[in-house]
């Protein structure tokens, strides 16, 4: 009854004004510390020299990465789901394994891996006189933006995988009585239908694009991110690294607005399966070898190839030690497990609880609420240490500032957005009229969730969990600066070991991390198959 | 109950008296540990260890203010060291023995941190392809005979914007700018990494580079015969450019005796060996022992003019100088 009456509508919605202002507190935070630095003359002509170009090298890195994301978003999942494709199921599950790897560790094999000194370079100087050291340098945010892909697109071929079994086994019969062609009804009928996966998990493309700092620097591209690191720690101005962090926020609402409009009102309903047993596209012996061939391409770029560096750079460290590695991964999937839980958990109930705002709050609060992902890591974490600093102070309270309350919220606040999306694309799977016959029936929020949002949410608990997991376990900078003392993850060892130079000593530790993604695409495997 | 009682106050009593020092630094835990845990071996003090980028530790400091646990900041560079300080975030360190062993140009004026060990940031080349006696200096690297056999890291990477403050304090906004511009117009290649930087010098894509002499010493360490090696320019002049990896003890810190007994102990001769000689750097008290390796690059003149505290003050400056020329 209490239950009922808690996460009733009236009472969701008379809160929704003190849950932007918790939520959106350190955005509140940075947006008022930004506009209330005092910049000087010397400011403004550095920042009117360095923006534009800031601008317009993370304006064109997102449209790479938009551009190379859409293409193995769209080609996965249309090969994988609507095609008679052999291997797809194992391909659908392995789709996974990129997230694993982060974007500093894959950035940096690539630059080892094309770098003049190569192998993989020397073979093309010798056999084709091709330097293609010069050719990444020279193709800049393109390179960059391909590389990026590779490792963010999961994102958008896992989900649209997904919307296209829910969709096509319901739409693709009735769409070919009309007397469709194959091309006609993906064109009309499935694009569009799983047009609110696409923007969900743009969104999420586009705003780790804007947060990264450590792929970027690694290829040496200036972006907004890195711009924020140089005035903060370079030109030691933490106002006018807040001043820069504006902009990224200026680009995250725009992003937001431009999903918003885009969108519109558009959602659908999952009636029956949610799974084609049968494609309905069969293919060729040679059309199934075709495309096999960016299928491979993928696999040996994104996971193969990096995955085959670290194992040849762990042997040949000596860094290679169980008595350190056992100790990294333990804490690293302790720590994976309860923050992924928690961020899930508490992403659900937010996407619960917001779900029946207004399209304005949708449009201009929410987005506030939920830009923790695009905002750099550790202008998030100081923005918790000064809010649980302040707390202290005027509370009187001693809340540990490198404690795993401080971390946990931290890091919800960052992957809220990621929790979010899946969920309330989940919920938009959600059969309506069911809701308000249940209402109509009387039934409290238990029964209700039981009846009508239970059975079609269940299936994405895992790989919701397993999604925040990857991102959890591979985060760095907050959990860099807010970890308990003492707690070291496999990360963290990255980085100690990554910012002194020492990649072949880091690799150990990078192929654990890759390795622990393996267990999850078992799990959702195992899971799917039940 | 008694016993579980009795168990925890001893739990409790231990705890409380157990020394233990909060240590946030920008050095890595990995070259830290083993003289921690030597020195917890010798007096019982133990440590908790943050880690992170100087920027985000010393932002950390200033937001938690008077209820920080941080007793000592510890960087691996001087700038950062200068902006701790200017932050107020140091408390001045009456201390003989300090004094005593850390050369003045490499500790604070006022005596709020000091330096533990010597990074020297030089020019390696590839004896094949250069003569040692063709590169004399920073300067000359801006010469045309250069184009495109130069390598250098990235602008942002702070030990580059360090030595573009000496460049400005040694010669000059307008010479250190020509000079920038030198070495951009000579095609340089830019790298994010020293290591790499080196092993591009091996590999041939250019003939020589400025980075920290550590980096080529770990290379060093597993191939004796690595074959780049190690100039020591403007012997002639103001010398070899060094910034430190250094610590302070933080203001609000509550065991500040214990602070600055420990900042001691690393600057004795035994410490500092071990401080120095994990990364394969140079010891600021002469008479600690050198690395086999570092021995070997033998001995050169570091600039001493240039006190520390000028490559924070200079930094903002030298930052706007190489975008201006487009070193990036």
């Amino acid at each position: 009854m209490v239950i009922n009456k808690i996460i009733s509508l009236n009472f969701r919605k008379f809160f929704t004004w003190p849950r932007t202002i918790v939520l959106g507190l350190p955005v509140f935070l940075i947006i008022y510390q930004g506009l209330n630095h005092h910049t000087n003359q010397n400011d403004i002509i550095y920042l009117l020299k360095i923006l534009p170009e800031l601008i317009k090298n993370t304006g064109l890195l997102l449209i790479c990465v938009v551009i190379f994301s859409s293409f193995w978003g769209l080609f996965f999942s249309i090969t994988l789901s609507l095609t008679n494709l052999p291997g797809r199921y194992i391909l659908k599950k392995l789709l996974f394994l990129p997230l694993a790897l982060p974007l500093y560790v894959s950035s940096f094999i690539f630059i080892g891996a094309t770098d003049y000194g190569s192998g993989l370079n020397i073979f093309c100087r010798e056999y084709f006189n091709i330097n293609i050291d010069l050719i990444t340098r020279e193709l800049g945010s393109v390179w960059i933006g391909f590389i990026f892909s590779l490792y963010l697109s999961p994102y958008l071929s896992i989900a649209m995988t997904k919307a296209m079994d829910s969709i096509g086994v319901n739409q693709w019969p009735v769409a070919k009585t009309m007397g469709l062609s194959n091309f006609e009804v993906v064109k009309k009928i499935l694009l569009p239908g799983v047009s609110p996966w696409f923007f969900a998990s743009m969104m999420i493309i586009s705003m780790e694009v804007l947060s990264d700092f450590g792929g970027v620097s690694a290829f040496n591209y200036d972006t907004l991110s890195t711009g924020i690191y140089t005035a903060w720690t370079g030109l030691f101005n933490y106002g006018l690294a807040l001043k820069i962090s504006l902009i990224l926020i200026i680009f995250s609402v725009t992003l937001f607005s431009f999903e918003k409009k885009i969108k519109g009102k558009k959602s659908f309903q999952v009636k029956g399966r949610s799974h084609m047993s049968h494609p309905p596209i069969h293919l060729s012996k040679l059309k199934s070898f075709t495309l096999y061939i960016p299928i491979v391409f993928y696999f040996i770029l994104s996971i193969i190839a990096p995955a085959s560096y670290l194992i040849s750079w762990t042997f040949l460290s000596d860094e290679m030690s169980l008595n350190k590695l056992v100790p990294l991964t333990l804490n690293t999937i302790y720590l994976g497990i309860g923050l992924a839980s928690t961020c899930s958990i508490g992403s659900y109930i937010y996407t619960y609880i917001s779900k029946d705002n207004g399209d304005y709050f949708k449009k201009y609060i929410r987005p506030f609420e939920l830009m923790g992902y695009s905002l750099p890591g550790p202008i998030i974490a100081i923005s918790f240490i000064s809010i649980f600093t302040f707390l202290n102070r005027i509370f009187g309270l001693s809340i540990n500032l490198s404690g795993i309350f401080v971390l946990t919220i931290a890091i919800f606040y960052r992957f809220l957005f990621i929790g979010e999306r899946n969920w309330s694309s989940a919920f938009e799977r959600v059969n309506n009229s069911a809701i308000n016959t249940a209402k109509v029936l009387g039934l409290g929020y238990l029964s209700r969730f039981k009846l009508t949002y239970y059975p079609v949410l269940k299936v994405n608990i895992v790989p919701i969990f397993s999604l925040l997991f990857l991102e959890v376990i591979k985060e760095l900078p907050i959990t860099l600066m807010l970890r308990p003392f003492g707690l070291n993850t496999l990360s963290i060892n990255i980085y100690e070991l990554t910012s002194e130079g020492e990649w072949e000593r880091a690799a150990s530790s990078a192929l654990v991390l890759l390795l622990l993604g393996a267990p999850i695409v078992l799990i959702t495997n195992l899971r799917s198959r039940k | 109950m008694r016993a579980i009682f009795i168990t925890i106050l001893l739990l409790f009593e231990g705890h409380c008296l157990a020394k233990e020092l909060t240590v946030y630094t920008s050095r890595k835990e990995h070259l830290l540990r083993p003289l921690m845990n030597q020195y917890t071996k010798e007096t019982g003090v133990k440590f908790r260890l943050k880690t992170g980028k100087d920027g985000a530790l010393i932002q950390s400091l200033i937001a938690e203010g008077n209820k920080t646990a941080a007793d000592i900041l510890m960087t691996v560079d001087a700038g950062n060291l200068w902006f701790a300080k200017s932050m107020n975030l140091f408390s001045p360190v009456k201390s003989n023995i300090l004094e005593k062993s850390i050369p003045n140009h490499l500790k604070d004026e006022t005596n709020h941190w000091f330096g533990l060990s010597i990074r020297a940031r030089t020019i390696v080349y590839h004896p094949g392809r250069v003569k040692a006696e063709e590169i004399e200096s920073y300067e000359n690297l801006a010469n045309p005979k250069f184009k495109d056999r130069l390598c250098l890291r990235t602008s942002k990477k702070v030990y580059n914007q360090s030595l573009v403050s000496m460049l400005i304090f040694e010669l000059g906004k307008e010479k250190t700018k020509k000079i920038l511009k030198g070495w951009v117009k000579n095609n340089v290649k830019i790298f994010s990494s020293d290591t790499n930087l080196i092993k591009a010098i091996n590999a041939g894509q250019c003939d020589l580079g400025i980075v920290n002499t550590y980096y080529l010493g770990r290379l060093q360490k597993k191939d004796n015969q690595y074959p780049v090696k190690i100039f020591w320019p403007n012997q002639k002049s103001y010398g070899v450019h060094v910034n430190v990896s250094g610590a302070g003890v933080s203001k609000h810190s509550k065991n500040k005796k214990e602070a600055i007994k420990f900042l001691e102990w690393l600057s004795s001769k035994e410490a500092q060996s071990t401080f120095a000689n994990t990364n394969l750097e140079f010891p600021v008290l002469k008479e600690a022992q050198k690395n086999k390796i570092t021995k070997s690059w033998g001995s050169f003149k570091a600039n001493s003019t240039f006190n520390l505290t000028k490559a924070g003050e200079l930094q903002p400056e030298a930052i706007k100088l190489m975008q201006e020329v487009g070193y990036k």
